[in-house]
């Protein structure tokens, strides 16, 4: 795993869920573990999307459930990292 | 609910299937005024049959304990049961309903607000008190682009069935099954009218609802908050032989956090709903189990029927 990359996905999920580093394990459930409703995942994709310009399908959204799924959902599709933080 | 276990869930259906059509088409061949008396009449029928009635008296007691005795909470719970007969068989003629001339039955207060909105997009969510359908048909008569989200019922066939009333009367309809980033982006291009008062299955947060700490959705909250549009309160009221539909926009003191800005919206039109409920108390849907996941809260044995 890209260690940065995975750094950058769980800053983004911390920021846009707006949940601490702490709370958020690699499996941690965003619906059934955080209490994120289900429209907050689209958000989320929407953030996913800008950061890393990249489309993410609708049918896809619904396997996003924890870090982990995202994490591998980006590695499958080979994003890499951004160097520089984004303006 | 199942009838028995030896039926077949599928059998049961085409059963609530056949009985909905008949009384579908008796409805459309009587006049409306019979219709209705005869849904009170069943409102009555379920309240002797003593149908989900401990959850309405326990409900009632729960929202009212300071303010009625017991009494008086049983002469508002039989009202209610009246309310929703009647209310119920409407539906069945909601379309014939939606033909009558708006002015000749419905006053209409807040539409201003509506118009008046900055974006195209919004929310409009009520609860289950008064005739919320009569709501969701008004709003496109007078020219407004309403998408209602309807949940989706156990029974598909009778879902269809409402579904269809629903659009003869001039609703458009979206259900729980429906893509929920299509939810997000009508809420962008037009009003989304949402019934969001029901304990949430899932991710809820606490809010104050008859000083009680209560689950509620975040979804309409969400919904209008990451779209940047308006939020509204609305309702139906019946009020003697008239409907009132009254839309009030929902505002609230900005916060931090978007967490934090969810809760106070949703406390906010919780809020609205709780003062209505109060000087309406016969016309809240006291049925459902609302208070299901506070830890106080026992609602003991189901009643026999329901």
């Amino acid at each position: 795993m890209d260690e940065c990359l995975y750094r950058q996905a769980k800053a983004l999920v911390c920021e846009t869920l707006e949940v601490g580093e702490e709370e958020l394990q690699n499996s941690t459930h965003f619906v059934d573990d955080l209490g994120i409703d289900s429209i907050l995942i689209i958000e989320l994709k929407t953030r996913f999307e800008e950061q890393y310009d990249i489309t993410i399908g609708k049918q896809v959204l619904k396997d996003l459930n924890c870090l982990t799924d995202i994490i591998g959902y980006l590695t499958e599709r080979n994003i890499q990292a951004l160097l520089y933080p984004k303006p | 609910m199942r009838i028995s276990k030896r039926v077949s869930r599928h059998t049961q259906f085409r059963i609530e299937q056949a009985l909905f059509k008949s009384l579908y088409l008796f409805c459309r061949a009587i006049p409306a005024r019979w219709v209705l008396g005869m849904g009170k009449g069943v409102g009555t029928l379920a309240w002797k049959l003593k149908a989900r009635r401990k959850v309405v008296l326990k409900n009632l007691s729960l929202a009212f304990k300071d303010k009625y005795n017991q009494s008086e909470i049983e002469e508002i719970a039989f009202k209610s049961y009246q309310h929703f007969g009647r209310e119920m068989m409407r539906v069945l003629i909601l379309d014939q309903e939606a033909q009558k001339p708006i002015e000749s039955w419905i006053d209409i207060k807040g539409l201003d607000l509506l118009k008046n909105r900055e974006q195209k997009g919004g929310l409009l969510v009520g609860g289950h008190i008064g005739c919320w359908e009569i709501a969701n048909f008004v709003l496109p008569k007078l020219g407004e682009h309403v998408t209602v989200f309807t949940g989706s019922h156990t029974n598909k066939v009778a879902d269809k069935w409402l579904n269809q009333i629903r659009s003869r009367a001039g609703t458009i309809t979206a259900g729980a099954g429906d893509d929920r980033i299509e939810l997000f982006e009508t809420a962008q291009k037009g009003l989304v009218a949402i019934v969001g008062d029901q304990a949430p299955p899932k991710a809820p947060i606490l809010i104050d609802f008859f000083g009680r700490a209560t689950d509620a959705a975040q979804g309409p909250a969400l919904l209008s908050l990451l779209n940047r549009v308006d939020f509204f309160y609305f309702s139906c009221l019946k009020m003697g032989e008239r409907m009132q539909v009254t839309i009030n926009k929902v505002d609230f003191e900005m916060a931090e956090t978007r967490k934090e800005n969810v809760k106070r919206l949703t406390q906010a039109y919780f809020k609205i709903l709780e003062a209505e409920i109060a000087d309406h108390p016969e016309q809240y849907f006291w049925m459902h189990k609302r208070w299901k996941h506070s830890p106080d809260v026992d609602y003991g044995e189901n009643d026999v029927l329901f």
